[in-house]
Formats: structure tokens, sequence, C-alpha cells
């Protein structure tokens, strides 16, 4: 416990120095700024901001993405709740009840419930990741190949059950990310792959553009898609903005649920901020003594869902810090950062970058108290971004995305691979693909290759031997239930249904 | 989902099974190896597998979806499909021109395009806020965060202006 101290307090010295205060400054005016504009959310923003990371160092990278994923989830809940229109998906479930305060002229006490619950949330899950990171960095020192193995094969089959949509079509997603992964110089035996005689290839296919191209060029091919549309933009008045003490007394305790739930659903693969909103919000209607005003303007269902997905961001750092793998999207963009410094996550790296990690946690106190200082007084600012025409958002967006991929190994391929996976997002988007899966599997892949190929390779070619491992089998057993278990929930759902019809 | 939307649902499944085979076939061309000591084709061929089995299946499930009962309702506005069109484009031909025009030139021709495109009204608007953008971003990126970006004189002109 006195190491723990003693490490944060010397991360709170580096974090304090004015290059990295002005880093999460910059992080959390950037992801307000992102969540507030539909569309384009935290992944957008990072994918965009990827390759400017290299004229930071790898410390000053993470304090900015991580400002940028707390600020979007702050930033979501304000056009939510004005406006009814989610800044991100996180944000969805707010606009329910916070539009509907918003109509009934509470949207000052929504807005302020919403930021206070992001920051109480944000505070535990820093916490939860410290004290979580710590510990399952020291397990994970004992993994070998097979149960990395099992970590990246159970985390895509988790991913699969969650991200929504139709199962086949994640499943595709993440071959097709497999494979692209596997373009290149294979390193364990230095032969070329897929490469097709092109030199630029053989380093295989950057990470960087297709982020940016299913993400960023994407999202603005949706965009551009629609004619221009703008919505009214309301006003905030600063003495609306503080609730009563009966909003008090039942938004508190939302947000203390929310933010154990958001935490606990952020160390799962998938959405996890998403997943962490629904789950908050029905958990919150089912033990309200007034579940009818839910749907109505109920705080709780601001509280408790906003708490649950600043939560879940915590969480989601969890896996990413202390095995190395990447669960959601933006972790992947995460990883994608530390890469271009020349860092692999995982136990190790706690150890050797020690400050690394404790100057990042610092930063992310940091960065909550900005938020929280930013986002109340700055409300009526950071709505008027929507003003700005989409027509010149668009272009400005395409062109730093352009140049951002050129900057990091000015390659024209990467341009090219650029606006193809723009135009792939685009269209598999519009046919009810979700992209995610893909680019997690473009990360993980690689490292299921690899430790596949090394535990094959330590047992002898013995399958049996890299699966009926305690804690592999363990895992591919959960991984399993959460397929086998809705299934035979269904089965029994249709027995039931016909012995009852049969008895009537 | 409307016809439309059927028919792109189809042809989507369609190339994604002509890639998984010819990621499949490709993979074979790699060797194997054995469980003991497993190649570098090895994990491709089993993705490969993997993957044309499941986009098959997906290409079987949106064929046999056939047409849509009832004619679905129109969609609220007429979508901007020149928009995507050019956008893309952009994309496709700025590696293409970079090398030869240099940065300010080629940005400067995409994103006017892309201004253009998005609101066609106002073209003396978009031609001066194009340079605008060009010139700005050339100072940010390349002077003031050191991105090595294609010069030519006109680059370098500009990169020399104030010292």
């Amino acid at each position: 416990m006195w190491e723990i101290s003693q490490s944060l307090i010397g991360g709170f010295a580096a974090a304090l120095s004015p290059i990295y205060v002005l880093y999460a400054l910059v992080g959390a005016v950037l992801g307000t700024i992102t969540g507030v504009l539909p569309g384009l959310g935290p992944l957008g923003a990072m994918a965009i901001l990827l390759s400017f990371t290299l004229t930071m160092d790898a410390t000053g990278a993470m304090i900015l993405f991580a400002g940028i994923y707390y600020g979007a989830m702050y930033g979501g809940s304000t056009t939510s709740i004005l406006l009814n229109i989610p800044g991100e998906a996180a944000s969805v479930v707010t606009c329910i009840d916070g539009y509907e305060m918003s109509k009934r002229g509470r949207a000052g006490a929504a807005l302020t419930v919403s930021a206070v619950g992001s920051f109480i949330a944000g505070t535990i899950s820093i916490l939860g990741l410290m004290f979580a990171t710590l510990f399952l960095s020291d397990i994970a020192l004992r993994f070998g190949p097979a149960e990395f193995l099992a970590i990246g094969v159970c985390g895509l089959i988790l991913l699969v059950r969650l991200s929504g949509g139709s199962i086949l079509q994640s499943i595709i997603m993440i071959l097709v990310g497999m494979a692209l992964a596997t373009v290149g110089v294979d390193f364990l035996s230095g032969i070329e792959r897929f490469t097709f005689g092109n030199l630029e290839l053989s380093q295989g296919i950057e990470f960087l553009p297709v982020a940016m191209g299913i993400f960023g060029v994407a999202e603005v091919l949706i965009t551009a898609e629609e004619k221009e549309y703008q919505q009214p933009v309301k006003k905030v008045k600063m003495r609306e903005l503080l609730p009563t003490r009966r909003e008090w007394r039942s938004s508190v305790p939302a947000m203390f649920r929310g933010s154990f739930l958001g935490f606990l659903i952020g160390l799962i693969p998938g959405p996890s901020p998403v997943i962490a909103t629904f789950v908050s919000y029905i958990s919150e209607k089912k033990i309200s003594k007034h579940p009818e005003e839910f749907g109505k303007g109920a705080i709780e269902a601001v509280a408790g869902p906003e708490s649950a997905n600043n939560a879940a961001v915590g969480g989601a750092y969890v896996p990413l810090f202390a095995l190395g793998i990447p669960f959601t999207p933006a972790m992947a963009m995460v990883l994608g950062a530390l890469m271009l410094h020349g860092l692999t996550p995982g136990p190790s790296l706690i150890r050797e970058r020690a400050d690394l990690f404790w100057t990042v946690i610092a930063s992310m106190y940091l960065g909550n108290f900005m938020l929280i200082a930013l986002n109340i007084p700055l409300v009526n600012v950071f709505v008027n971004i929507l003003r700005v025409p989409k027509n010149i958002l668009l272009p400005t967006i395409v062109l730093i995305c352009m140049i951002g991929v050129y900057s990091v190994n000015s390659s024209q391929l990467d341009l090219l691979l650029l606006a193809i996976f723009g135009f792939v997002g685009y269209v598999l988007r519009g046919v009810g693909f979700q992209p995610a899966p893909l680019i997690l599997a473009m990360v993980i892949g690689p490292m299921i290759e690899t430790s596949l190929r090394q535990a094959l390779n330590i047992t002898g070619g013995n399958f049996a031997g890299v699966v009926f491992r305690p804690i592999c089998m363990t895992m591919y057993i959960v991984a399993s239930l959460t397929f086998i278990i809705p299934a035979a929930s269904k089965v029994i759902r249709k027995l039931r249904s016909k012995s009852f019809s049969r008895r009537h | 989902m409307d016809g439309n939307g059927r028919r792109k649902e189809k042809i989507i499944a369609v190339v994604l099974v002509g890639f998984s085979v010819l990621y499949l076939a490709s993979s074979f061309r790699l060797e194997i190896g054995n469980p003991r000591n497993p190649g570098p084709g090895f994990f491709p061929i089993a993705i490969g597998g993997i993957l044309t089995v499941c986009t098959v299946i997906h290409l079987a499930r949106a064929l046999r979806k056939g047409r849509p009962r009832e004619k679905a309702a129109p969609s609220v506005g007429r979508k901007n499909y020149r928009a995507i069109a050019v956008i893309v484009a952009s994309g496709i031909v700025y590696p293409l021109i970079l090398g030869t025009l240099k940065f300010l030139v080629s940005t400067f021709a995409v994103t006017f395009c892309m201004l253009y495109i998005l609101k066609p009204e106002r073209l003396f608007s978009w031609i001066f806020l194009a340079l605008v953008m060009v010139i700005a971003s050339f100072i940010v990126f390349s002077r003031l965060l050191g991105v090595g970006l294609p010069m030519g004189p006109l680059e370098v002109f500009l990169f020399h202006i104030g010292g």
C-alpha cells in the first residue's frame, strides 16, 4: 500500500508538469467536442489524432487519449439532454429521461447530475483500474503462450456475443481483421505473405490507415450522405444548473451503483460503455420505488447510466495495461499509440515503465477535475459547436486524416488504404456490419497466431496440451457459456410454451 | 431493409465470398508446416477456411431473404451519393497526385472538390476557404509539428516565409 501511494505521488508530480497538464486539457476539450458532435465519437477523434501522438512522448499520448475518452463521455450527455441527439452511442440511454427533464425545464439539473456522476464514476473507476491492474498483471506474469491464446480467443468470442447485431456478421468481421493482420513478413519464419511482390506491403497493412478509414473517413461519409439539418440550439441559464435536494437524494445512490456496475462491465470485451448504460438503466428501474417515472424524466435514469459509461472507461483500461490486450476498439487505438512509440503494453510494462503507468493514472484524476470544471460552466459554449456547418467540418476532418496518415510513414499506399477502408467501412455499416470487431481482430490477431504457434511448438504439436490447461479451460468454458446459456434458455422457453399450448 | 438495401447486402455478400476464396487460395501457396512446427501458411489457411464457410453461409442467407413483401416507405430526404463519390474519389486521387503536384496544389484540389460538392452554391467562397485551409494546415503540420510533407518550390517558399 505504501509503495502504491509513493508511486501515485510520483505520478502526480509528473502529471502536474505544464506539458502534461496541457495534454490533459487538450484531450478533455477535444473529447468533449467529439462527444457533443453527433457522428464523431471518441474513436473517430482518437483515430484522427493517432498519428499526431508521434510528436509527443508515450506518456503524453496516453494522457491525451484518456482525456479524449473521458471527455467524450461527458460531452455525449450534453446533446442527449438538451437536444435529444446522442453525441455518441453511450449517451443513447440518457436521451430517454434527460430530454424529458429538459422539456420540463430541468435540463440544468440533469446536466449537473450527469457531470457530477461522471466525476464520481471516473474517480471510482481510476481507483479500480489502479488496484485491478496491479493484481492482474502479477498473475499475468505467470502466463505462457497457451494462456495468452485463450485470453485472445475468449476475448473475441465474448466480443461476438456482446457487440450486438448479427453473430455471423461479427464473426466474418473478426476473420477479415485477422486475415488483414497476416499480410506482410511473417516474423517467425521471415517469409512474405500476401504481399504480391509489393515492397510497401511487406511491412504489413498498418493499423492506422485502417482505423482512421473505418472510423474517421467512414463517419464523414455517413454524415455527408444526409442533407444538412440544423437543430435549434438551446441555452441553459446558470441558476438552472443546481439540482433540488430531492433530486440529489435520488441521484447520488444511483451514481455509486452506476459507477461500480460500469467498472465491472468495462472489464469485459465489447462496447462496454454502451452496455453499461443499458444495464444501469434497467437495474435502476428495477430497484426504483417509482418505476413509472422512468421515461418521463427520472433523475436516477440520468445519474446511473452517465456514471456507468464513465466508469466503464476505467474498466476498459485494465485488460490493456495488465494483459496487453485491448477489449474495446478505443483501447485498440490506445494500444496503437503505444506501439507507435515502440511500447508493448502488458504485465511487464507496468514494471519497466512504472513512470508511464502512474503518470497516466494521476493525469486521469486531473482530467476528471478539468472535465467537471469545464463542462458545467461552459455547457453553452460546447453546445454551440453544433452550429459549425457540416460542409466545412467534414472536409476538415478528411484533410486532417489524410495529413495524419501520411505523416507517419510518408507512404502513398497508406493514403490509398485510408480511402479504401473509409469506403469499405461506410458500405459495411450500411448493411449492418459492425466494424469494431475487425479493428480489434487486427490488433489481437497477430498475438493469437504467435501464441498458437509458440504453444504448439512447446507442446510438440499436442492441441490437447494447448487447450486442456486449468486457466485456459476455465476461460474457454466461461466463453462458451455466453453462447450456451442464451441458446438453452431459448429452447426451454419454446418447450414451455409448447407444453402450455398443449394443456390449453 | 428495402429492396435497394437487400441488393446491396447481396453484392457485399458476394464480394466477401470472393475475398475469402482469394485469401484461402493464396494461403495454400504458403508452407503449412506441421502441428509440431506450424509454418507461415498454417494460421492463414485456418482463418481462410473458416472465413470461406462463414461468408458462404452469409451469402446463402442473403439470397434466401429475397424481395421485400411490402413496398418500403420513401426515405425522408434524398441521399447525397454524389458527395460520397467525390470524397472517396478525392481520397483515391490524392495519393496519386501528391508526388507530382506536391502538397499545396494537390491538397488544395481535393479540399476544394469536397467543399464544393457538399455545398455547390458558393464557388468563390470555397476557393478562398480551401486556400486558407491548405496554407493553415501546411504551416501547422509542416512548420509547427515538423511533419515531412512533399515539398516543391511553392512549399519551400512558404516554409521560409517568416524565417
